[in-house]
């Protein structure tokens, strides 16, 4: 009986000698590349200094308060960065600021939103090349929108 | 070896085996962890912690699965094997702790029942970052509570060591496994080269000792033994044996342990009745032949373990003939004595 157990043992350690170097292989040439750099500039949170600001403070959001500053290049006035001068302690977890065409509805992102970057105060967040559209506060734990805001109208509640 | 039962049997070598266990995992801990946080002040705790559980088990599973082919390949490593149960039990703990903090920490903050979470978290095997390594992890920590929960000699017992040992072979089932789940999972994000260099030197350790072990034993199972008119196998010269020593043969398919002692010669079969130990890596301690593994002991005549012990195993009835061992490939039922044959002066 014990000759069996013993051929069991065998037949299962020869099966496994190529299974497992095999498996290792796969895990470790099928792995996604990680950008040498880290995350990309705007994630980075990596203020761009040239930029100056246009416009008063705008108060983004009531409840939660959140006031930006728009920034722009010098010389041009459309914004292409907002600066979250001042962030009101958020009742929800997760928060991130979306951009988007349209402001969605109130617990589905836009199907074009583009992450600009965590709700932080001072954080520094770049906006896209587009003349128009919405700032989305999203809550990621929730999945709930919490806020947006048109560039030119500023509202608050989903 | 004892006659009834009781949680933990301790006696000083398993003093001393626990106590070098249970310092080395806190030694281990400790220095992953300052390691760490020296390399990489940003760190935090929880990561931390499951980390140096998570490649503590690991490391407590290389050196289990490679203490078995040691021990074929060389007795001195049998100290190892004698209480590795613990170390199997520890390992199982470490596991656990792992499991759960790394449940805590990444699967329950979320408003998804955190053992759902595991099991839909990532779920597309055809991609190998997003493969399902949580559900290999689970799955080889369920083997080993099995295997940890059926350690105790009372299962040994009561599933006979056949079943048990097929049952706890199933550890091989979980080492591919948490292979997956160390592959698919840390190692995808991890880019330092030293966490892969080191479980694939491990994965070699493991696979060539095994397979250096099997081919040892192979060529033993493989010898070939003339037959005599009257039935009897001829297995060895008498002077091949060292006094207190055995000659392990196979006949009829199986293994047997041909003793010499005292001018006599006495044969039983090579399977300790605990674990299934090679009685025949053994030697005679106060006149009984005593399991290499973990001291069980046989009366070389009868098989039966010295009273009160009630454990028995067959013997077979052996010759001596011109100063060779001849041995009947009948065996007899475990426990009935067959006459020792005398070695002429």
């Amino acid at each position: 009986m014990i000759r069996k157990l013993r051929a069991r043992h065998r037949a299962m350690i020869v099966l496994l000698t190529p299974l497992l170097p095999v498996i290792l292989l796969v895990a470790l040439v099928g792995r996604s590349r990680v950008p040498p750099t880290g995350l990309p500039r705007e994630l980075m949170g990596q203020a761009d200094p040239s930029l100056v600001p246009v416009g008063a403070e705008w108060t983004l959001l009531q409840s939660p308060r959140i006031q930006v500053r728009f920034l722009a290049q010098q010389g041009d006035s459309t914004p292409s960065a907002v600066v979250l001068d001042s962030v009101q302690q958020p009742a929800s977890p997760d928060l991130l600021l979306y951009w988007a065409e349209s402001a969605g509805d109130s617990t589905t992102l836009p199907a074009d939103a583009l992450l600009l970057g965590p709700l932080e105060a001072g954080k520094q967040l770049t906006l896209p090349a587009a003349k128009r559209g919405f700032l989305i506060l999203y809550s990621l734990a929730h999945r709930e929108r919490v806020g947006f805001a048109e560039l030119s109208l500023v509202r608050s509640g989903p | 070896m004892s006659n009834f039962y009781q949680a933990v049997n301790w006696n000083r070598q398993k003093r001393i085996y626990d106590t070098t266990v249970a310092t080395g995992v806190v030694l281990y801990l400790a220095l992953f962890t300052a390691t760490t946080f020296a390399l990489d002040p940003n760190a935090t705790a929880e990561t931390t912690l499951i980390r140096a559980l998570g490649t503590c088990a690991l490391v407590l599973l290389h050196l289990i699965l490679c203490i078995g082919p040691l021990c074929r390949l060389n007795p001195r490593f049998l100290p190892l094997l004698y209480n590795r149960r613990h170390l199997g039990v520890t390992m199982f703990i470490l596991a656990l702790a792992h499991a759960a903090f790394a449940t805590i920490q990444f699967h329950a903050l979320g408003d998804v029942n955190p053992l759902v979470s595991i099991l839909i978290g990532s779920a597309d095997a055809r991609r190998v970052s997003q493969f399902p390594f949580e559900l290999a992890g689970v799955v080889a920590l369920g083997i080993l509570f099995l295997m940890a929960a059926t350690s105790h000699d009372f299962w040994l017992a009561n599933l006979t060591a056949p079943v048990w040992k097929a049952l706890h072979m199933l550890v091989y089932v979980a080492y591919g496994l948490l292979i997956a789940h160390v592959g698919f999972g840390a190692l995808q994000s991890e880019t330092d080269p030293l966490l892969p260099i080191l479980l694939g030197f491990g994965l070699v350790l493991v696979l060539g000792l095994h397979l250096a072990a099997a081919f040892k034993e192979r060529r033993l199972d493989g010898e070939r033994r003339a037959t005599g008119g009257d039935g009897f196998v001829e297995v060895c010269a008498v002077n091949d044996i060292r006094e207190g020593r055995a000659k392990i043969a196979l006949v009829s398919g199986e293994r047997i342990a041909v003793f010499r002692y005292d001018g006599k010669i006495s044969c039983v079969s090579n399977v300790c009745q605990h674990q299934n130990g090679p009685l025949g890596e053994g030697r005679i301690v106060d006149g009984c032949i005593t399991c290499p593994w973990h001291g069980y002991q046989y009366q070389p005549d009868t098989g039966a373990s010295p009273p009160p012990f009630t454990e028995k195993i067959p013997t077979f009835n052996v010759l001596v003939r011109e100063g060779r061992v001849f041995v009947d490939p009948k065996p007899n039922a475990p426990g009935v004595r067959a006459e020792p044959a005398v070695i002429a002066d």
